[in-house]
């Protein structure tokens, strides 16, 4: 297979890194697992003059979990060791959910979370579980660091409002309280190697039978990852009945602005929304307790 | 030894000790290769110098070429060759006995382009990358032209010329109408005396053959001899050799073609693909080796596919629910050029009928042509399609007569002895019985009250050739394969046998045949084969012909060493030599009170080399199936010499909300006669189901005016491990009299009951009428819409 | 450019000059001879291409050769030891669980990864570690049939890194 002509370069701490990108200009990406720019380079899509691996900067393939900040995932860390890490299947299992949900296992065990989400692709897999529980970045700048939430970060197709000079160095998750729920369902296909139909994540905060307050994020029914606004107003406050569903659910999908492409319809998107907000809510109550993920 | 001699020497049932069928002592030929990644398949040779080819495409679906401007790419270092139409006198000549004289696919497309895809020219360059270069430095000027994408829309010779072929209406290919009564009936009478006439129109999709491995070609040139050594993926050596011979005006002696692994062809490498052609001419312009390797994407878009349909049937029953005749349209969009053309629409009227008895038929297929990338033969080749419109229709007509629609099959079904108007003659058929068990494993219909809502269960029945007549090029008495099995001094058996496995068994089948024959073991037997120059002929992998004509081949060259050892040892012991036999490495007595006498193989052959001068032992074989080209014109013919049966039957839930069907269970009964190898016999139909799967569920070619929409692997959709379904096989059926040791065909024909089994499964689960492919989700959300109303 | 780049290949150290935009896949098959690791789609979508690198199956069309440097390989070609065949290898041939052979290197090395990583695992959990292995021909029953066997059979040590 052809590649365009790059140079490879492997700075060894983020200030390279940034100090790189700065003096390499619109030239230079960066590669984490790779698995994002290579197709992308060999379609001549993208011709990049140099590639920085950031692969060699210590420190950043690490999953924490702290009660008060929650789950922090550095951004070399694999999505196959997202999926299977014991510590994230016992606080925060829809996260190892997301990550299963990405390509097949090869594909796992080099691609990262951070990755995924900075390719921004409308359809991007673990866009709507860290938009629902409102999952933060921590970005490294050559002026200065920043943190950002991940609903923020897509523009448009493609598009990040990363500038250039920065770098994610993790992805933050607030830590779910015991009335806190959390799940993710995307509607593929085949059960492997499928982008999504429809990509959907909620969370919710209960308080008994009501529901407190609830985030529900759609995923490959519009230019970037969504919030799904009208439902949320249209389930907060409520009971989760079946016809108090539908209502959220009919909501979603007026929220959503699918196309047609040659994976689906934009009428057929449209219904799955309708369809799969329903049993996301529900996924996110029952829990992933004696799943297999 | 030929298909007509004597078969007193041929191995008694019970002095099976290969072919049991029960217990499976094969050793499978190539597996070592396979599993260590040592076995080379046309893309892994390389050699010292090594160029490599890309094509020019048209971006074009029709168009006349009205200027090639190559000088910039010629001109760029690194560049060898660079070619055009021009550089080829002649077409593609398909290789097939009963195909149009004149070929009308070129070597590269000289004025009119006919689709997207179209190879127009070729770049030989020292590495892909200066070659991609290359390409992209060939200015093309192109007068635009209105193309046409619609099978249909081309039925009323109105519409714009894809191909012409001279007398019949533009954009007509073959055809073949098969019409007839052996009751001596007319149609109409028929239709007008039947007790209830069902009429029904499907469409079936697009979708491509998409082989692990991608069509390549790897070849070297020897200026002194003038010989070019070609592998490529191919699965008719002959047939490539024989283009070739004809495309460089030279004798077949110069082409040596050695067939490499192949993986996977499912139909779709018969041929001689352009890109051997290609690098047959870069080798010779160069006299370097040339490799040309197409690209995944360049496999969808330049290689054929499935054939979709348009079919409108009407079949007239009687009031006991017998069918009493049939008439039927069925229209192929066949692309843009011919490939095979012939058989797919002989086919296609044949399959019309199966696999019930039908006395009178009228049945009409047609072939268009449109400009988008071809079609051609797949495993099944024409069968799904037709299988899908047949068993849907006796589903439907099966609840009219308010019969269960098992015993509704089981009326018309063929049975042995049947001689159809088509001229099919049935020799063993197990068609009742694959129905009987896959009733009973589904515990049929008492498993009806216990179905859960949404969940249904579809059987279907189909039946295929087991072989055909074709023999590809024109042969002496129709001879399609050719065996010579050798023995040495030291005992050691060397077969000589091109039977083509693309991952289908037949190397290891053909050695276990001599092996069994012969009283030896596998390890005994040395296959030597896949070139063209050091085994005889045989016509490649198509037509399900390779375990039927090419084991019966085999088996006679052992068949023939047999009886010439056995007649030696014979006159040795003063014994009638069909009371000896080759058993256990030795050769045994069973003429009475002489059972003591017996000799080693080893020594045996020893003493017939020296009664014979020191000449070795040498058995010849071969087989044929005769018929005359009638089948190519559509008059009655027996098209092959046996045919095989299936059965299958399915399980599955519909999702409702979404049109997602998730298979729980699959089972599969197939008359393949004796099975030879079971595991082997297993593997096929598991991968026929696979096949079958990705044909109804998943698997879906997207065409927008020519253009392909997802000719990868991201959008098209290829079933994964997670995709399959627990698949539950029978295969243990009486043997066929004619088939090696009693063996049918196993793995093309058991394709096609799968789409209707799963389309009559979803029609119990959801009530839904079914007459189109796919059902892939959103086809069946629609269809629940459609039919049953939206859900919100 | 053009640099060396220095690792372990089935178990022996490699230096060997690369162009640094070479994929793994094409260094490994075109610069190595190591032609058992197969093309089917040069996009990461059939794994035909899987090899293991440092215990991880990736496809190395979605690999820079550059990118194993300092690290290990393992393809299909070192799978045997000594010539003898690995106990999943040789499950392969007993349970038929191949066709036209073309995907089967790379299901060896997906699955070889998986025992390595989990020595019992469930059909699920098989067939998820093949899922990026698409097969044409043998509707994947008897290759997971030959995972099982293999499991049952061998007492595969995992190693430390996944315990």
């Amino acid at each position: 297979m052809v590649l365009p002509r790059f140079e490879c370069l492997a700075p060894k701490t983020l200030e390279e890194v940034s100090q790189l990108l700065v003096a390499l200009g619109s030239g230079a990406i960066l590669m984490a697992g790779g698995t994002d720019i290579i197709p992308p380079m060999k379609d001549r899509a993208i011709k990049p003059d140099y590639i920085i691996d950031i692969k060699g900067i210590p420190g950043l393939d690490k999953i924490e979990y702290d009660e008060k900040e929650g789950l922090k995932i550095g951004s070399l860390v694999k999505l196959f060791d997202i999926q299977t890490s014991e510590l994230i299947h016992k606080v925060n299992p829809s996260i190892a959910q997301g990550a299963k949900y990405i390509a097949s296992t090869q594909v796992r065990h080099k691609a990262t979370m951070t990755g995924n989400i900075c390719a921004a692709v409308p359809s991007c897999d673990t866009g709507p579980i860290l938009v629902a529980q409102n999952a933060k970045l921590l970005i490294h700048g050559a002026e200065k660091n920043r943190e950002l939430l991940v609903k923020d970060l897509f523009t448009s197709v493609k598009k990040t409002c990363l500038e250039h000079d920065e770098i994610v160095t993790a992805i933050v998750i607030p830590p779910l309280a015991e009335n806190e729920y959390a799940a993710t369902i995307n509607f593929t296909v085949r059960k492997a190697m499928d982008l999504a139909i429809v990509g959907t994540g909620a969370w919710l905060q209960m308080d008994g039978e009501v529901v407190k307050d609830a985030r529900i994020a759609l995923g490959a029914v519009a230019a970037t990852p969504i919030r799904a606004y009208s439902a949320e107003k249209a389930l907060i406050g409520r009971k989760l009945t079946d016809e108090v569903l539908d209502e959220v659910s009919i909501a979603a999908m007026n929220d959503s602005h699918p196309i047609s492409d040659v994976r689906a319809s934009a009428e057929y998107r449209k219904d799955m929304v309708r369809v799969f907000v329903k049993r996301v809510i529900k996924k996110a109550l029952q829990g992933y307790e004696g799943d297999h993920i | 030894m030929n298909r007509n001699d004597d078969r007193t020497y041929f191995r008694k049932p019970e002095d099976y000790r290969i072919v049991s069928g029960k217990k499976s002592n094969y050793v499978h030929v190539d597996a070592y290769e396979k599993v260590t990644g040592h076995g080379k398949y046309a893309g892994d040779f390389q050699e010292p110098g090594m160029l490599t080819c890309k094509f020019k495409f048209s971006s074009h679906p029709r168009a006349k070429i009205l200027s090639i401007d190559t000088s910039k790419a010629e001109a760029l270092p690194g560049v060898f060759v660079v070619l055009t139409g021009k550089d080829f006198a002649k077409g593609i000549e398909v290789s097939h006995v009963g195909a149009r004289k004149k070929p009308d696919k070129e070597i590269l497309v000289k004025q009119y382009v006919r689709h997207i895809g179209d190879q127009v020219c070729a770049v030989c360059a020292i590495d892909e990358e200066t070659a991609l270069k290359a390409v992209d430095l060939i200015d093309i000027e192109y007068e635009v032209l209105p193309g046409l994408f619609d099978a249909m829309e081309a039925l009323d010779g109105n519409s714009v010329d894809v191909q012409c072929y001279g007398k019949e209406p533009h954009n007509v290919g073959p055809c073949c109408h098969q019409q007839g009564s052996i009751v001596g009936a007319d149609i109409d009478d028929e239709f007008a005396r039947a007790a209830y006439v069902q009429v029904n129109d499907f469409t079936t999709h697009h979708i491509c053959h998409c082989p692990m491995e991608t069509h390549a070609a790897f070849v070297t040139y020897n200026s002194a001899d003038e010989l070019w050594t070609v592998r490529g993926s191919c699965t008719s050596s002959f047939g490539v050799q024989n283009t070739l011979a004809n495309t460089f005006g030279k004798s077949v002696t110069n082409f040596h073609v050695i067939r490499p692994y192949i993986g996977g062809a499912f139909g779709g490498k018969g041929g001689c693909p352009n890109i051997v052609i290609i690098a047959c001419e870069c080798a010779r312009r160069t006299g370097r080796p040339v490799r040309f390797v197409l690209t995944r994407e360049e496999e969808f878009i330049t290689q054929q596919g499935r054939h979709p349909f348009n079919i409108h049937s009407e079949t007239a029953f009687d009031s006991d629910g017998r069918i009493i005749a049939k008439k039927a349209v069925q229209i192929l969009d066949g692309g843009a050029y011919g490939e095979a053309s012939v058989a797919s629409v002989n086919l296609s009227a044949l399959w019309a009928s199966f696999p019930y008895k039908i006395d009178t038929i009228d049945i009409l297929s047609k072939r268009m042509f449109t400009n988008k990338s071809y079609n051609g033969a797949m495993r099944g080749f024409t069968c799904c399609q037709v299988a899908f419109s047949q068993d849907l229709m006796m589903e439907e007509a099966a609840e009219h007569f308010n019969m269960d629609s098992l015993e509704f099959r089981k009326i018309s079904a063929l049975e042995t002895g049947y001689k159809a108007p088509s001229g099919t003659v049935i020799t063993s058929c197990a068609m009742k019985q694959t129905i009987d068990d896959a009733a009973a494993y589904m515990n049929w219909p008492e498993c009806k009250k216990e179905l859960r809502p949404s969940e249904g269960i579809g059987f279907s029945s189909t039946a295929f050739v087991s072989g055909t007549a074709n023999p590809l090029l024109p042969t002496p008495n129709q001879c399609q394969t050719n065996a010579t099995v050798r023995v040495d001094f030291h005992g050691v058996v060397s077969l000589y046998s091109n039977c083509h496995d693309n991952g289908q068994g037949a190397d290891t089948v053909s050695t276990a045949i001599v092996a069994e024959e012969l009283g030896l073991d596998m390890s005994d037997v040395k296959l030597i084969q896949s070139s063209t120059f050091n085994a005889g002929y045989d016509s490649g992998s198509y037509g399900s012909r390779v375990t039927f004509l090419g084991g019966n081949a085999v088996r006679r060259g052992a068949v023939e060493v047999k009886k010439k050892l056995l007649e030696c040892i014979g006159a040795k012991w003063g014994v009638e030599p069909h009371l000896l036999e080759l058993i256990d490495h030795k050769v045994i007595c069973r003429d009475m009170g002489k059972e003591d006498l017996e000799i080693s193989w080893k020594d045996a052959v020893y003493h017939y080399m020296t009664c014979h001068g020191g000449d070795e032992l040498i058995g010849v074989g071969s087989y044929y199936h005769r018929t005359n080209t009638a089948q190519y014109q559509g008059k009655p013919s027996n098209y092959a010499p046996s045919y095989v049966f299936s059965t299958s039957a399915c399980k599955l839930t519909v999702d409702e909300e979404t049109g997602v069907v998730d298979i729980h269970d699959f089972f599969f009964a197939h008359d393949c006669g004796q099975a030879l190898n079971p595991r082997a016999v297993e593997g096929q139909l598991e991968g026929s189901v696979y096949s079958g799967i990705g044909y109804t569920l998943y698997e879906n070619l997207i065409e927008v005016e020519g253009r392909q929409m997802n000719n990868n692997f991201h959008d098209y959709r290829i079933p994964t491990a997670l995709d399959i379904p627990p698949i539950h096989t029978k295969y243990d059926y009486p043997p066929e009299p004619e088939g090696p040791f009693g063996a049918k065909e196993c793995g093309e024909g058991t394709t096609a009951p799968i789409a209707p089994a799963v389309a009559n499964a979803i029609r119990m689960a959801t009530g839904i009428r079914i007459n189109t492919l796919p059902l892939d989700p959103e086809h069946v959300w629609r269809m629940l819409r459609e039919q049953k109303g939206s859900k919100v | 450019m053009k640099k060396v780049i220095s690792f372990v290949l089935n178990s022996d150290p490699v230096d060997i000059l690369i162009e640094e935009h070479k994929a793994l896949v094409d260094v490994l098959r075109d610069d190595l001879n190591l032609t058992g690791i197969k093309k089917g789609c040069e996009a990461g979508e059939c794994g035909a291409c899987t090899v293991i690198l440092d215990s991880r199956p990736i496809n190395s069309c979605l690999t820079l050769a550059i990118e194993v440097h300092g690290h290990e390989v393992t393809t299909i070609e070192g799978i045997a030891k000594n010539g003898k065949l690995s106990p999943l290898q040789q499950q392969f041939i007993d349970k038929w669980a191949f066709q036209c052979g073309y995907c089967t290197p790379g299901m060896i090395m997906s699955a070889t990864a998986l025992l390595d990583r989990n020595p019992h695992p469930t059909e699920i959990e098989i067939r998820e570690a093949i899922e990026g292995n698409l097969c044409r021909c043998t509707g994947y029953q008897k290759i997971v049939e030959a995972v099982m066997a293999a499991a049952a059979e061998m007492d595969w040590e995992a190693t430390d890194e996944q315990k």
